[in-house]
């Protein structure tokens, strides 16, 4: 028969239950084996629990994505009514004037933003508006030679050139470069009370917050005073209010935020930096420049939730634009020139990490570590046990003698 | 002795009356050699432990830092009146890196030991027991001294503060590139040039980076080598010591002709990825079980071979040889 050939072959001897020897040492180490058995593998089960996370470095493969901006800024020295945003970029693509638009702003008066009595400066000008444009459905605004409005005469009242408020005044004088002021001896801006409204910001702050979208290459995103004005590859600012009061107005401000996409609080990930950052210098023509570099992150969360977001490092510069030696590093020469503002200067890397959340150890893993330390417990124990029992004998044999 | 039955209960090891056991010579060797055996594994344990292993991450860099040392020691075939040093970057600074530096006029020779003109490029990168071993820290003795000017060759060292941002030092003649009140002679200047440190951030003198110990030469006069850096930060750690520095990857061309300001241009970026290497230790706990898991297959194993073996000679040679060498007594297994 081929059984018993097949049962010689028993790895697993088993030792006849006759001739086996129960002891108390024995019991004693099968209880201590019990409790470091749990110990380890109560250890291996926390391991296995730890979330780690793993980057992965890869070439970002998408295209003709966005780069979502969003910003929270706080000026502390300069009234609302004067900031001008825009983004530029290497494209030539061009957003100006975001404050007009996709961004807030809400006034800040002595530290503190006005949420509550907050005067949105365009609905102040809409309400005055229809006051003026009522009395005259003809009324035909002059624009001061900003505009060419010779051939008015000639044309129907549709195609007419005109500035009929504050604001369209402002945009012709800012289309010519020329300098605007505060609207002051301009008709239509002192029946809107915009220079009452100007001259009452002065000593205001400014809080900028809001998201826009730019393209994925570099480029930078300014904060000047005054509305800009772009021909060919020159962007000018008008500058005239911003330098009418010598004493007034610097750029001095806290960045509350700034994210390229979604934020992630973590120790490992730096989608937020520069929140916090306080730049003050209390120099009116100063130029602050932040530079940063974006790299495209994906984080993928234990729960299987991905975000597409991006990371970035900053570096800070500040100089004055009267340019010289600076106080500090009187080896260092700044450049003269410029505008004053904030820029914040960004680089897109080719590079995107992948942050996964996982266990620090796979499943088999944590059963290969809990069947071997528990198999290696037991087989220490053994030894150890035979090795007691052994001496015991030995000693045993010895007193009978 | 009710409570000695009590925990007996429990034993899980039941052994076997020395009567019913056997020993043989056979089975002290094997249990010798696996003893043996066992130490030997459990050394090479412990030195994996205390050894540890290296965990490599990337990170961004989080810290707003404004700026870095540039740390350099050269030499130029050029007398030192001669030359102007600086610093540009795009942030429209410029780094009179002239008044920083230190100047010395000396002979102009290239060393034996260095690499001239790019010749068998050295592509290893440091491990972290280098770094450890080199991480002596230091700064130039001198600051902003300028001695015999008009010695053949110029030996240029120091650290210069730059803009962490994109920019570049140079090293031109007099006259050329920008204005000054007289231009050089043409005929003065060659910018064969030996570099024994070139680094960014800290200083750390022994630390190889992929420019030291280089030497370019050229005959023409007017002569530009523009030199590219991309540098990356990198952190390594261990046992508590954190060595923050860079490494950095180059590139070189040359142009000859006065296409642009004869010269040496050091063109730098910055990568925003931080390299993080740290040397990582197992918990203890962990040594723990896997000391105890090695030796317990160990012995498992052991048994299973000697048995086997023992069964293999009792089929080829028979009992007798088998049996050679018994005696009744306990054994460790």
């Amino acid at each position: 028969m081929a059984k018993p050939k097949l049962l010689s072959l028993d790895a697993f001897a088993k030792t006849a239950d006759d001739v086996k020897v129960k002891t108390t040492s024995g019991g004693v180490i099968t209880l201590i084996c019990l409790i470091v058995t749990l110990i380890l593998v109560t250890n291996e089960y926390f391991d296995y629990q730890t979330v780690v996370i793993r980057p992965e470095l890869v070439v970002d493969r998408d295209h003709a994505k966005k780069l979502d901006i969003s910003l929270n800024v706080t000026f502390h020295h300069i009234p609302c009514e004067l900031l001008a945003m825009d983004i530029m970029d290497i494209t030539g693509d061009l957003q100006i004037d975001l404050l007009m638009s996709g961004f807030q702003k809400t006034r800040v008066v002595d530290g503190l933003a006005k949420e509550t009595t907050e005067l949105r400066v365009n609905e102040y000008k809409q309400e005055n508006n229809k006051l003026t444009n009522s009395n005259n459905p003809y009324y035909c605004g002059s624009c001061y030679g900003a505009l060419n409005q010779k051939d008015n005469e000639n044309k129907p009242f549709d195609e007419k050139l005109c500035c009929n408020t504050c604001e369209s005044v402002k945009k012709a004088y800012a289309k010519a470069g020329w300098a605007f002021y505060d609207g002051r001896n301009i008709e239509q801006c002192e029946n809107e009370g915009y220079v009452q409204l100007v001259t009452s910001m002065v000593d205001e702050g400014c809080q900028v917050s809001g998201t826009a979208q730019i393209n994925r290459v570099s480029g930078n995103l300014h904060f000047a005073p005054g509305s800009s004005l772009t021909s060919g590859s020159r962007h000018i600012h008008d500058l005239s209010l911003f330098e009418k009061y010598p004493d007034k107005f610097n750029f001095d401000h806290t960045v509350n935020h700034l994210s390229f996409g979604k934020t992630i609080d973590n120790q490992e990930m730096s989608t937020h930096p520069l929140d916090g950052y306080e730049a003050a210098t209390g120099n009116k023509n100063h130029l602050y420049s932040y530079f940063l570099k974006v790299v495209a992150t994906r984080y993928e969360s234990m729960s299987g939730l991905k975000w597409d977001t991006n990371q970035f490092s900053a570096t800070y510069h500040d100089r004055p634009l009267e340019g010289g030696r600076d106080s500090d590093h009187p080896n260092t020469l700044h450049a003269s020139g410029g505008i004053p503002g904030a820029f914040f200067h960004f680089e897109i890397s080719p590079l995107k990490i992948i942050n996964r959340e996982q266990y620090s150890k796979t499943r088999s893993a944590f059963a290969l570590g809990v069947s071997a330390s528990v198999a290696g417990v037991l087989t220490l124990g053994s030894v150890l046990d035979k090795t007691i029992w052994t001496a015991d004998q030995i000693l045993r044999q010895k007193k009978d003698l | 002795m009710d409570y000695h039955r009590t925990i007996r209960v429990f034993d899980a090891f039941p052994k076997t009356e020395p009567v019913n056991t056997v020993r043989s010579t056979k089975g002290s060797y094997s249990t010798i050699l696996m003893g043996f055996f066992i130490l030997f594994l459990i050394w090479v344990e412990i030195g994996g432990y205390v050894d540890g292993y290296i965990d490599r991450q990337f990170m961004l860099d989080r810290n707003i830092q404004r700026v870095l040392n540039i740390n350099l020691d050269m030499f130029v075939a050029t007398p030192c009146n001669y030359l102007h040093t600086n610093v540009k970057d795009i942030t429209q600074d410029r780094f009179l890196a002239q008044e920083q530096l230190n100047f010395e006029g000396v002979n102009f020779f290239i060393p034996d030991s260095f690499r001239v003109n790019g010749d068998e490029s050295q592509g290893s990168t440091l491990d972290l027991d280098e770094v450890m071993r080199e991480s002596a820290l230091a700064e130039f003795r001198e600051k902003k001294s300028f001695t015999h000017g008009d010695a053949p060759a110029c030996h240029i060292f120091g650290s210069i503060p730059v803009n962490k941002v994109h920019g570049f030092f140079h090293i031109t003649g007099k006259g050329y590139g920008y204005r000054d009140r007289s231009i050089v002679p043409k005929e003065a200047l060659n910018f064969t040039h030996v570099i024994s440190e070139f680094s960014f951030g800290e200083f750390y003198p022994y630390m190889n980076n992929p420019l030291d110990f280089t030497a370019r030469t050229t005959n023409d006069h007017i002569h530009t080598f523009n030199y590219y850096l991309d540098v990356v930060p990198t952190e390594y750690k261990k046992l508590g010591i954190v060595i923050d520095t860079t490494q950095y990857s180059m590139t070189v061309t040359e142009l000859p002709g006065l296409s642009r300001p004869p010269g040496l241009f050091f063109n730098y970026q910055f990568e925003p990825i931080i390299l993080s290497i740290e040397e990582k230790r197992i918990s203890f706990v962990r040594f723990l079980v896997r000391l105890v898991t090695i030796c317990g297959g160990i012995m498992v194993v052991a048994k299973w071979i000697f048995r086997t073996v023992d069964k293999l000679i009792r089929v080829v040679f028979g009992n007798q040889v088998a049996n050679r060498g018994r005696e009744k007594a306990s054994s460790l297994l």
